[in-house]
């Protein structure tokens, strides 16, 4: 079995800082790239070849400039949910965030803080 | 059914023109007939008459004056003289036969022309005087004969008139008489059409100028042509019309005075609208933001909460791990405060769909859901049957969450804990009620109840947000209806609400549907 890649799109450094401790408590080893924005995020994406894709991206809604939204949109334009799952990490239970993230199409909506027993489980959907 | 009725109201007003004209016509021309007849019969009358005795005494003058030429000869027995003075005589173109007599009655002198029988005779007889003296001459002439006359007559003379020319001059007058009242009675005639017809024009004028005003043309005018009556109702007509125009641009100004004014009013209304309606986003924006962006910070503070506990716990003592327990709860806290924020913004926010909805059954789902949070407490419910209100069934629910929920956490500690769901009827106003026997609060803080973040009571006696009455003042109002509460402290609270009831058809199917 291939390593799980996640690219973690956050812009604040203590929320990366809170994610990335969850994501070492997982019993498999993940490799975590790290994106600070979304534009530095969709040039990774649009950058990587189809062999070098992670295997899922992690994004935070609220971040300057390109939005969780915006991104999750730009990378839906270029690559379908099979291709690239995405799973959002947001503070806000709002539910017009929510409606507006499952339309674009994503795996699961992750409340902030990060608890480990829901981020498995949404993992687990991945297959 | 206008246009009939218009067209009625014209030819009646036809009908009475004419008919007024007619009546003046025939009128005038039925006078002036009568008159032309009694001048025409008074003239012939008089020329007839005057005729009649012109004839008459021409012929006693004339037989006066035959008399008097042959007096002399029949005196003297001269039949020559006779015959000569009766030539003279018949030489008028009237006298048919002359006779002369003597005084015993014997035909002295005879002369007379052919006969014609379709002619009219007249006789005139003279006795022919003895004596001549003055009294006589002027007998002669005036016609007046005395009675010593008819002794001393010698004789007497017989002239026979053929009154054809008589009867022929009479005729001729009276022709001459009926065509001067021919002639009066067409000039009278045509004289009466035209007054007829000048009197009743200015009558149509007015009738047409009338109908044209009932169509609502308001500029027409009536030409005043005489100063009459009949002229001073055209005048009055055309004032009145005139009175009726400005009336009615008045009325059209005001109108449209009124309607800028609406219409100002609309636009300020609009714009005040516009302006409230962006003041009220601006704030409900900064709510959902303000609780949105607050989230962030938290949730970081209650996950490097865990991180310390996790990592560093072991090397926290009872108490320091008890602070850290703290800082979580106060985290927790705050955002239950925040979703609460949400929510009252949420609940401004959402689209209501009505329906008739049974509160009973939405009661005891509420109960049992706080039942099952809380197994612990044993609280008696009493929930009246069937009470129906027409209203949005989430956030009916979420008021319901709300009032029983405070009613379930204010009777917390009451060993015979009881809440009550029901109708009733307040100053004639159907309303529902909640009824606890719980903590109560000092009805002067009433004013309170409903104002967000504002408590009553202590967190660690009652923990809550002070946002829940908020948002179910909110729902109620935003119903239509309205909320207050009665409160005794130790004693308990009745949380009262009026939600609009169900309309009268619908009510069976809400009924039906709700179980």
């Amino acid at each position: 079995m291939n390593e799980l890649t996640i690219l973690l799109v956050e812009d604040n450094e203590d929320d990366r800082f809170l994610t990335m401790r969850v994501l070492k408590k997982l019993p498999f080893p993940v490799r975590v790239v790290s994106a600070g924005n979304g534009d530095e995020a969709l040039k990774m994406i649009a950058g990587a070849g189809a062999g070098s894709l992670p295997s899922v991206v992690m994004l935070d809604l609220q971040m300057p400039r390109v939005g969780g939204l915006t991104l999750l949109s730009r990378i839906r334009e270029l690559f379908s949910q099979e291709q690239l799952p995405a799973l959002i990490l947001s503070s806000s239970d709002n539910p017009g965030d929510i409606a507006a993230c499952r339309e674009l199409g994503i795996t699961a909506y992750l409340q902030k803080p990060l608890e480990l027993q829901p981020l498995q489980e949404a993992l687990a959907l991945l297959g | 059914m206008a246009i009939v009725r218009e067209n009625l109201t014209h030819l009646y007003g036809s009908r009475i023109r004419s008919s007024f004209k007619t009546r003046l016509f025939a009128g005038m021309t039925a006078i002036i007939l009568m008159v032309s007849a009694v001048f025409a019969a008074m003239l012939l009358y008089q020329q007839y008459s005057s005729q009649k005795k012109t004839s008459a005494s021409e012929g006693e003058l004339m037989a006066r004056l035959l008399a008097r030429e042959v007096r002399l000869a029949v005196f003297a027995g001269d039949r020559d003289q006779i015959l000569q003075a009766a030539q003279g005589v018949i030489s008028f173109p009237d006298v048919q036969a002359i006779e002369v007599f003597d005084q015993a009655g014997l035909l002295l002198a005879s002369l007379s022309r052919p006969q014609d029988s379709e002619a009219r005779y007249a006789e005139f007889r003279a006795s022919i005087p003895g004596l001549l003296n003055r009294q006589m001459e002027q007998q002669l002439l005036v016609g007046k004969n005395g009675e010593e006359q008819a002794t001393s007559a010698i004789g007497s003379v017989r002239i026979v008139v053929n009154k054809a020319g008589a009867d022929r001059e009479l005729r001729k007058l009276m022709l001459m008489a009926l065509l001067a009242t021919a002639g009066s009675l067409a000039l009278g005639v045509v004289a009466a059409y035209l007054l007829a017809e000048g009197m009743a024009r200015p009558l149509s004028q007015l009738s047409v100028a009338a109908g044209a005003l009932q169509r609502g043309d308001d500029l027409v005018r009536v030409e005043v042509e005489t100063g009459d009556e009949v002229g001073q109702l055209a005048a009055s007509f055309n004032s009145m019309v005139n009175a009726i125009r400005e009336r009615k641009l008045d009325l059209e100004k005001a109108l449209d005075d009124l309607h800028n004014l609406n219409a100002s009013l609309e636009d300020k209304v609009g714009e005040r609208t516009a302006q409230l309606e962006d003041a009220n986003r601006e704030l409900e924006s900064f709510n959902y933001s303000a609780s949105h962006d607050l989230r962030a910070p938290l949730n970081r503070l209650a996950g490097f909460c865990d991180a310390l506990r996790e990592e560093y716990g072991d090397r926290l003592d009872d108490q320091g791990r008890q602070y850290l327990q703290r800082i979580k709860a106060a985290g927790e806290q705050m955002n239950r405060i925040l979703s609460a924020m949400l929510t009252l913004y949420q609940v401004q926010h959402r689209e209501m769909s009505l329906r008739c909805i049974n509160l009973s059954e939405l009661v005891q789902a509420v109960v049992t859901s706080l039942r099952d949070t809380d197994h612990d407490r044993s609280v008696e419910i009493l929930v009246q049957e069937d009470v129906l209100a027409y209203c949005d069934m989430k956030l009916t629910w979420l008021a319901l969450e709300n009032i029983l929920g405070n009613a379930w956490k204010f009777t917390t500690g009451k060993g015979d804990a009881r809440i009550e769901f029901g109708r009733t009827t307040i100053q004639g106003e159907p309303a529902c009620f909640v009824r606890d026997n719980g903590a109560g609060f000092d009805m002067q803080y009433a004013d309170k109840l409903f104002t967000p973040f504002q408590r009553l009571h202590n967190q660690e006696d009652f923990p809550g947000t002070g946002v829940g009455l908020a948002i179910v003042q909110r729902i109620i109002t935003r119903h239509g209806g309205r909320i207050w509460m009665e409160s005794a402290e130790g004693v308990g609270t009745t949380c009262y609400f009026v939600l609009p009831e169900c309309p009268k058809e619908n009510a069976a199917e809400g009924e039906g549907s709700g179980r």
